[in-house]
């Protein structure tokens, strides 16, 4: 048929589909994909492209009868077919449009996303909801109140219509600062704690393969009772699996063949005497050294009744025994003292003699009594022979003639027991039984024949004994062999498998027997090693095996010493390979009865919860347990010679070695005590187990959980510490940071106790807890300084126990405990009067009335509110009645009538304070004790500070709380004050800080003085030195002044000069103004009159740029177009000395320092220079460091330092100093910087900038502050008011753009309104303006041509300037500078912006000397004004003046605002590779096991 | 006798055509009133099953549908036949003993002996007399005429024959003009119903459209290499058991969906007119559901759920033709149209034989008809 047509295509084509298909599993035969290529060949010849063929989708229904055979494949085909036409649809743009393909696209991978997305969506609309719900309302009964509220005496006018925002609505009082915010403890300790959990888990894994190696090795592992099942079911299972099938080929014979139990000897003869001649230093024999030589008492029991004589005793075996032992130890010169003792029944004393030469003679009353041996010499030993019935009675108490022989003086000592130890039981016990904490006890040893006989060959021959006799030969060669050889750790090697381990077993099975191999084998299913796990194991085997119980013990004495030979369990550790391969030598029937041993065994244990008694002896404390190769030895000698005693395994668990028995004696508390911690153990040691040591499962859950702990937290924390808490919904806010506050003017260290506000409203006094004083700047906060005549120590001493101020803050009172009240003059720190013992107790509460003339006072006992006359010291009125609770604050209402009074119990009351009578029900809301309470000013607002650390504010008539509690005290509100005019509350806390709150909202613009269109357009404002008026340089020539607080004009404008007016500044004094201007002059004004002061300061040559009053208000300097500063009497208006010269371009800055003896100036020239005020004399190179003209400078208020403003866009600060730059520029203005102005206290710098932008800047760091205040125009000008609480700005508008752009003024004029951004601006004017060098350098021979920056030189003839008479009259070069300088930087600006076509036409005079640029601008609009609509028409274009508040000081910056360090990702990093590295040592571990335990099945 | 010249080749599958031509069947007169029931004009195919039947067209290749019964399977190719104007359909029952060759011819062997028996060797007729030919070969060769017209002659000869007893009839409407090729529509019903090899017997024949008279020393016939002339092969399937994948193959293969309540609505409104007459009347362009009569809405969503929402325990699941059946069954009963399922309880007890096959669905149709507010009295099946 015809070959596939790829009639799909673009794209794959139907065999590319069918491809697709076919790797997708869908089954397409060859005869379908021909047939699908003929049906897709045919569709494209037979039709035109339509959207059917062209749509993917739309060949489903055609192909699907080809390749789909069956109706299960339909839904498939349907699928795949979707899933290629998507993956084909990037290639397919075109297609991709057609609406058909949209129609049921298959579920794909990307809805997990979708979910995702949904899910974020859905949480931040909670977020934001909940954030909605959290917003206060306001109440509207409150706005009511508040056009009551009186303005402050000292600022007069109501608020004037000029104030342009509305007012803003009263919802109480919010913080006036915002505070540094902090996490909460908890949240801090959460994270904290995250992380650490983190690590935490992280690092446990770590240390594990240590771990791990130490319990392959047998070390260091305790019991985990509650993990042992599941670890042996763990253990036991692999093993059954993977060796079983060698297991069937190794194990030889039947096992049924074999018998099953034997009956042994059931002592140890060879482990006997190695104890014993160990212990008892018998190998001291060899020592000649007499020091070292051991003396000896040999106290032998004689049974008188049995008529037994020393004579017959001698010639006993064990009597000779002790004989020959005698002598051949005195041979050897030590020193052997024999006696004989014989109990006497009747006097219940026991009696020993010497032997006699010749004989033993024990007669009736012969020999001394026994409890009254001497003193034994050091290092002399004791050896008993006797069956113990000589110091025990019959109650298994010690008699009392034993107590009295005060055995202990021997401190080693050994009983030999001619009869079976197991048939004592308590009696041996008894011996056993240590007196004294120090004392070892008995050693109780058998005398049965082959222990004797064994001794016997000691003390006969002299030689240690070798004599385990036929069963130390029995011993295993290899273990003999490495032992001689000092090689026992070969054995332990957990990793290393012995030569020759199959030869091993098989002596170990000859050596051990049967029922001892098994119980080895069952002793190496658990993977740890005890003494007491064995015997319990073997104890367990033997049950199993159907042993009658009473023959158990001596079953075990044969077996376990054998056993407790070998090196593993002596050592307590059996290393896997031999477990492997002990395991893997057994029949799969007795491995399986050797398993249920386990299972059995440590199955009970795992029943009860707090485990075996038994086995809780884990570690023995103490250095011991930390050497097993000493410890071991003696643990197993003595859990040996227990067993030989016949004790149970659980009885010899409690009889402990002597090293134990420290320990043994806290036991008894440890388990009442250590519930928890053996929880805590079990759960570290399942922990270990599990995840750390085992080498499977679920350590990487735990490492994934670890990981994912610590990836919460350092993602929670990194969170945490990078979000800004403000930009928060406010209730997580609330919940998960608290307030913290600190002053710039410096850390409280006390808690403040008392505030108040100075009668002028400014400054606030605030009284310490240790009764520092200090005041403040009521408005930035700032500290001014502490009081300095305040007596400190007379206020602090007596303590006062109450506060108050007088209504003026002149005068304090204080309270003490003594219920003295005594009056303070602030200023001076002196009490006024004599104390008025007021109270009986402690004044709890103190109030001034509103003229000072009463006090009011309560006492904490008495609870009567008095009332004092201050004058007089004497009480007026009646004491209102006592309160049932002490009264904390007392307060006037500002008419002195009413008394409102703050409860301990956190209520509120009011009085009158003539009658005493309560007045309304007690306000309740606080939760605490209320600390403060005050009237506002107006009288009907009550406020509450309270030590729930919040304040409320009442209503005081009806007493309803208004508005929400305003928080944000760290703790408890000690004190709190209206300002005067009750804008503004301070409070006190015992936090050390002082908050501010304020009724007005955040509102950054607070004045915006009346504009019209004649002064739209300042070129500078400034604020007077008092703050209360502002003057402005008005470009219509006129100077105004203006009401700072109202925004209204004062008087008429100044006029007088005849051309813009440039630069204005008050004088010191603020009486006089001083004005420059364009028309080259400078003009002296009398700021309260508005008169001109004396005629034009004349002698610059070109337009004044800049000027300034010296600090002392006696000279004037003033920066000119013409490159030279002059300076000038200010009274008389005479130029002083010549003119500053040195600057090659026009100065454009000129300020004074603030001790007046220099100047700053900074010029088109790039550079500063600074000038000596007195001489004139520049001082040093000029500051160089800025790449375009410098437009603004000013000194820093303590002359330390300069800042300058340019038009390369940023600002620099100078030491003023050395003329160094300081720091790097500060750089985010888009366009050129216009002026530039420190703050009052220097720690701000406020820039203004052609890009209609204020920044702050804080002076320390030089980063910006907050965020730009946007203008409407051009700023030219920005100061701060002299408390540094307001900026004034002035701006020139730019807007709307009329003209067209300068480039085009040649060509029709054009009203497209295109604006250029700002840094286009700003780059195009860059690159026009010539370089400083070629700046005026003849200012007088410069042409207008010339002078023109290079992109004005391209303005054709028509658009020269038209007022030539009056052009001649300027230096025309210099104008161009600075007009340049007006219009540069935005060039669709330099058409006339409707301000100035309205100036033309106002003011012809103006006109006519306006600026060639305006003239510009004037031609311009007069061509294009046939056709824009007048220029008085536009939208309310103009420039102004607006104040606005500073923002009040942020707080030092937060820790976490730094940067992460790099250490600290590179720890995070760490932290991320760790779970990697150590799974692949965990695999590296695991791998080398496998690996060896495989070569040892080999 | 005319027929269109213009030879359809696109299938629609729905509507009334007006262009389309008569409605042709074996035997029958030429049909031309659409409302005649069973007329294809009423039968309305799916979008799937009208591309695949398309498909089959231009790949000239048998078209295999399988679905539930009821489904329209044979009604389709009715339909094609009518839309393209093709020759009556020629069905082909598929049964148990079916051979493939009887889809060709069939040779009647004892007939021909009886004859040489009786006639002697003298004259003894020819084997086209004792040939009859099958649906599919009898499509192949009028597909042909110009090569076969030996053939068909006799065939139409054999026809007549055998319809009246020999004796020819004048009006036989099938008998083409012998000259010109005629296209047919082979239905090859319930294929998996003949013997399992039946299908592969069929393929080769299928393919080539072409077979071999062994009767006739080995004589072919086949079908011109035209695919515009080659036969429509309709295969249907019950689904009883799996095709070969040789045969597969060979097929365009389609799934016919059970029909939805709107689909139902659809073909009750074209076959069922008593059922007619819902609110918005016979207005064209409404909803199909509304056109019905309430009685008769609530029986199609009765029978939709009774067929759907129990499925998996109905021992037989009625299908269209079963609703069809009972709707028509009730509307000779004359049930009330304007009236519920409860006002005609006792209609529908009646009738429940249309669609209750097993007598193990009684109780779940039962209880159906309960939630339907219907309570069955004893004996009523």
């Amino acid at each position: 048929m015809s070959p596939p047509v790829d009639a799909l295509s673009p794209g794959g084509g139907v065999d590319g589909l069918i491809v697709f298909l076919r790797a997708r599993g869908f089954p397409v035969g060859p005869a379908e994909a021909v047939d699908a290529a003929r049906l897709i060949a045919h569709l494209a010849r037979s039709a035109s492209p339509s959207t059917e063929q062209t749509d993917p989708a739309g060949l489903i229904p055609k192909l699907r009868p080809v390749l789909c055979k069956r109706q299960e494949d339909q839904a498939r085909f349907d699928a795949l077919f979707h899933e290629w036409a998507n993956a084909l649809r990037p290639q397919r743009k075109a297609v991709a449009d057609t609406p058909h393909t949209t129609t049921t696209a298959p579920p794909t991978r990307t809805s997990i996303w979708r979910n995702l997305a949904l899910l974020v969506f859905s949480i931040i609309m909670v977020l934001a909801w909940w954030d909605s719900r959290q917003r206060p309302t306001d109440t509207p009964a409150v706005q009511e109140a508040v056009k009551q509220s009186p303005v402050a005496p000292t600022t007069s006018p109501p608020p004037a219509p000029v104030v342009k925002k509305a007012p803003p609505r009263f919802t109480g009082y919010t913080p006036a600062v915002r505070y540094n915010w902090e996490l909460r403890p908890w949240v801090a300790g959460a994270l904290l704690g995250l992380g650490a959990l983190g690590l935490l888990g992280l690092t446990l894994p770590l240390a594990t393969p240590w771990l791990g190696h130490a319990r392959r090795s047998g070390r260091r592992v305790p019991l985990d009772l509650t993990s042992l099942r599941e670890e042996a079911r763990r253990i036991v299972p692999p093993l059954s699996a993977d060796i079983q099938a060698r297991l069937e080929r190794h194990v030889a014979g039947p096992a049924t063949a074999r018998s099953r139990l034997q009956r042994r000897p059931p002592l140890h003869i060879g482990r006997t005497i190695e104890a014993t001649a160990r212990r008892l230093g018998v190998l001291s024999l060899r020592h000649r050294d007499a020091r070292l030589r051991p003396s000896y008492l040999l106290i032998v029991e004689v049974d008188a009744d049995a008529g037994q004589t020393p004579h017959q005793l001698i010639s006993d075996p064990r009597g000779r025994m002790f004989y020959h032992w005698t002598e051949r130890l005195r041979k050897h010169g030590i020193d052997v003292d024999i006696r004989l003792a014989r109990f006497d029944a009747e006097t219940q004393t026991a009696r020993v003699c010497r032997p006699t030469g010749t004989g033993w003679r024990l007669d009736g009353d012969e020999g001394e009594s026994l409890d009254r041996l001497p003193t034994p010499p050091v290092g002399q030993r004791l050896v008993i022979v006797s069956d113990g019935h000589l110091l025990i009675d019959a109650d298994h108490q010690w008699r009392d003639w034993a107590v009295r022989a005060r055995f202990h003086r021997w401190p080693q000592r050994v009983m030999f027991t001619p009869t079976e130890p197991r048939h004592w039981g308590a009696r041996e016990d008894a011996i056993e039984r240590r007196e004294r904490p120090t004392d070892p006890g008995f050693y109780v040893l058998p005398l049965d024949e082959p222990a004797l006989a064994a001794w016997a060959e000691l003390v006969v021959t002299g030689r240690l004994p070798r004599f385990t006799l036929s069963r130390s030969q029995r011993y295993p060669a290899r273990l003999r062999a490495l032992e001689a050889d000092n090689r026992i750790d070969a054995l332990l090697d957990p990793d290393t498998p012995i030569d020759g381990l199959a030869e091993l077993l098989d002596q170990l099975k000859y050596y051990l027997g049967e029922n001892g191999y098994y119980w080895l084998c069952a002793c190496a299913v658990p993977p740890i090693i005890r003494w007491e796990l064995t015997l319990l194991l073997g104890e367990q085997y033997y049950l199993n095996a159907k042993l009658p119980p009473e023959d158990l013990a001596d079953y075990i004495a044969n077996d376990y010493p054998r056993l407790a030979m070998l090196p593993w369990l002596r050592r307590q550790r059996m290393p896997d390979w031999l477990r492997l391969a002990l395991l893997d030598s057994l029949s799969p029937s007795v491995q399986e009865e050797v398993r249920a041993v386990v299972r059995n065994k440590l199955g009970q244990i795992q029943l009860d919860a707090r485990g075996d008694d038994a086995l809780s002896l884990e570690e023995p404390p103490g250095p011991l347990s930390r050497a097993p190769s000493t410890a071991t030895k003696d643990t197993a000698d003595t859990l040996y010679l227990g067993y030989l005693a016949g004790h149970t395994p659980r009885q010899l668990m409690l009889r402990a070695p002597s090293e134990w028995s420290v320990w043994l004696a806290q036991l008894p508390v440890r388990q009442r005590t250590g519930l928890w911690r053996e929880w805590l153990t079990a759960w570290r040691d399942r922990l270990l187990w599990r995840n750390g040591l085992s080498f499977y499962g679920s350590s990487r859950r735990m490492l994934r959980v670890s990981t994912g702990v610590l990836a919460i937290g350092v993602v929670l924390s990194v969170t945490a510490l990078r979000t800004e808490p403000d930009t928060l919904p406010t209730g997580a806010r609330d919940a998960l940071y608290t307030e913290q506050g600190r002053w710039t003017g410096g850390v409280q260290s006390a808690s403040i106790r008392a505030v108040a506000y100075g009668a002028d409203g400014a400054t606030i006094i605030s009284i310490d807890w240790d009764g520092g004083q200090r005041q403040w700047n009521a408005r930035t906060g700032g500290l001014i300084g502490t009081l300095l005549n305040a007596d400190k120590d007379a206020i602090s001493t007596p303590p006062f126990t109450s506060v108050a101020f007088s209504a003026d803050a002149r005068h304090m009172a204080t309270g003490d405990a003594d219920g003295m009240l005594r009056l303070w003059d602030v200023r001076t720190g002196k009490t006024i009067d004599p104390p008025i013992q007021a109270h009986d107790g402690m004044v709890s509460a103190l109030a001034f009335s509103p003229d000072g003339s009463v006090i009011a006072s309560s006492g904490a006992t008495d609870t009567v509110i008095r009332q004092w006359n201050t004058a007089t010291a004497e009480a007026v009125n009646r004491p209102m009645p006592p309160q049932n609770i002490f009264l904390t604050s007392l307060a006037y209402s500002p008419d002195g009538r009413r008394l409102v009074s703050g409860s301990g119990n956190g209520e509120i009351q009011l009085w009158d304070a003539s009658t005493g009578q309560a007045i309304g029900p007690a306000m309740a809301g606080h939760e605490d004790e209320i600390t403060s309470v005050a009237f506002s000013p107006d009288g009907a607002y009550l406020l509450s500070g309270s030590n729930d650390a919040s304040l409320r504010l009442w209503d005081a008539k009806t007493g309803n709380a208004v508005g929400p509690p305003m928080r944000g005290h760290g703790g408890p509100v000690n004190s709190l004050a209206f300002s005067p005019d009750g804008a503004q509350v301070v409070s006190g806390g015992a936090d050390g800080t002082l908050r501010f709150w304020t009724n007005r909202p955040n509102e950054d613009a607070i004045v915006t003085l009346n504009s019209t269109a004649e002064d739209a357009d300042v070129y500078q404002a400034v604020f007077s030195p008092d703050g209360t008026k502002i003057a402005t340089a008005g470009k219509d020539g006129a100077v105004r002044l203006w009401n700072a607080a109202t925004g209204q004009a004062i008087g008429a404008p100044l006029q007088g000069h005849t051309d813009s007016v440039l630069s204005v500044a008050f004088s010191p004094d603020g009486s006089r103004i001083v004005s420059g201007s364009w028309d080259k002059t400078l003009r002296l004004w009398d700021a309260t009159t508005g008169q001109a002061i004396g005629a034009p300061l004349q002698g610059h040559a070109d337009p004044v740029q800049s000027v300034a009053f010296s600090p002392d208000g006696s000279r004037i300097v003033s920066g000119s177009n013409d490159n030279n500063l002059r300076l000038w009497d200010a009274i008389t208006g005479q130029t002083i000395g010549e003119p500053l010269q040195g600057h090659s371009g026009p100065v454009n800055s000129v300020a004074f320092s603030p001790d007046g003896s220099r100047i700053v100036s900074g010029s088109s020239d790039t550079t500063l220079r600074l000038w000596r005020a007195a001489t004139g004399q520049s001082i040093g190179e000029p500051l160089r460091g800025h790449s375009g003209w410098v437009l603004g400078a000013a000194f820093s208020p303590d002359g330390s330092r300069i800042v300058s403003g340019s038009n390369d866009t940023t600002l620099r600060l100078w030491d003023a100093a050395t003329g160094q730059s300081v720091g790097a520029p500060l750089q985010e203005h888009s366009v050129e910087v216009r002026s530039v102005a420190f703050s009052p206290d220097g720690k701000r710098i406020v820039s203004g900038s052609y890009d209609a932008s204020l920044r702050l800047w804080d002076a320390a760091t030089g980063k910006g502050i907050g965020q730009p205040i946007a203008q409407t125009g051009r700023v030219f000008s920005v100061a701060f008011s002299p408390d540094g609480a307001r900026i004034v700005s002035a701006w020139i508008a730019d807007q709307p753009v009329i003209a067209p752009q300068l480039d085009q003024v040649g060509g029709p004029p054009n009203n497209t309104t295109t604006i250029p951004t700002p840094q286009e601006a700003g780059n195009s004017n860059a690159q026009s303006v010539a370089p400083p060098t070629t700046t005026p350098e003849a200012p007088a021979a410069r042409t207008p041509q010339q002078k023109l920056p290079p992109r004005q030189k391209q303005i054709s003839p028509p658009q020269k300037p038209q007022a030539p008479a009056k052009k001649s009259h300027h230096d025309t070069g210099a104008r161009e500078t600075f007009a340049s300088l007006l219009g540069d930087i935005i060039p669709t600006a330099q058409a006339a912006t409707p301000a100035m076509v309205l100036a033309q036409n106002t003011e012809p005079q103006t006109r006519q000397t306006a600026t060639p640029r305006a003239i510009l601008e004037g031609e311009a609009r007069a061509q294009s004004s046939a056709s824009a609509p007048p220029a008085a028409d536009a939208p309310a274009p103009s420039g102004g003046v607006q104040i606005w508040r500073v923002p009040p000081y942020p707080l030092p910056l937060r820790p976490a605002e730094a940067p992460p360090q790099l250490w600290t990702y590179a720890l995070l990093a760490a932290l991320g590779l760790w779970p990697i590295l150590l799974i692949q040592r965990r695999r590296r571990l695991a791998r080398q096991i496998k690996r060896r335990i495989a070569e040892a099945d080999q | 006798m005319t027929r269109p010249d213009s030879a359809r080749t696109h299938f629609v599958g729905k509507g009334t055509l007006p262009e389309a031509g008569l409605w042709l069947r074996e035997g029958y007169a030429p049909v031309s009133d659409t409302t005649v029931p069973g007329h294809p004009a009423g039968y309305s195919a799916d979008e799937g099953l009208v591309e695949a039947v398309n498909t089959a067209l231009i790949l000239a290749k048998p078209l295999l549908l399988t679905g539930r019964p009821g489904t329209g399977k044979s009604e389709l190719a009715e339909r094609i036949s009518w839309e393209l104007a093709l020759g009556p359909v020629l069905r082909f029952e598929s049964q148990s003993l079916t051979e493939a060759q009887e889809l060709f011819y069939r040779f009647d062997l004892i007939a021909q002996m009886a004859d040489a028996q009786l006639r002697g060797d003298d004259a003894p007729r020819p084997p086209e007399h004792f040939l009859s030919f099958g649906a599919l070969g009898k499509a192949i060769l009028y597909a042909n005429p110009q090569a076969h017209a030996r053939l068909i002659e006799w065939d139409q000869h054999n026809t007549r024959q055998l319809r009246i007893g020999g004796g020819p009839t004048e009006e036989s409407p099938i008998a083409p003009p012998i000259n010109e090729a005629q296209r047919s529509v082979v239905l090859i019903d319930e294929i998996d119903k003949a013997a399992r090899d039946v299908p592969n017997d069929l393929l080769n024949g299928i393919e080539r459209m072409a077979f071999r008279i062994r009767e006739m020393r080995n004589h072919l016939v086949s079908a011109p290499n035209d695919d515009t002339l080659k036969p429509i092969v309709i295969i249907t399937s019950n689904s009883e058991r799996d095709l070969p994948d040789p045969f597969l193959r060979r097929c365009v293969y389609y799934n016919i969906p059970d029909p939805t309540q709107e689909k139902l609505a659809e073909i009750l409104r074209l076959r069922v007119p008593a059922a007619l007459g819902g609110p918005s009347g016979g207005a064209t362009g409404v909803n199909a559901i509304d056109q019905l009569a309430p009685f008769y809405q609530d029986l199609l969503s009765f029978f939709v759920e009774y067929r759907d929402e129990r499925a998996a325990h109905l021992a037989y699941r009625p299908g269209t033709s079963e609703l069809i059946d009972w709707a028509n069954a009730l509307a000779r009963y004359h049930a009330d149209p304007q009236g519920d399922l409860k006002a005609n309880a006792a209609l529908i007890g009646r009738s429940l034989g249309t669609i209750l096959k097993h007598q193990d669905d009684r109780q779940t149709l039962t209880s159906k008809l309960k939630r339907f507010g219907l309570a069955l009295g004893p004996g009523t099946t």
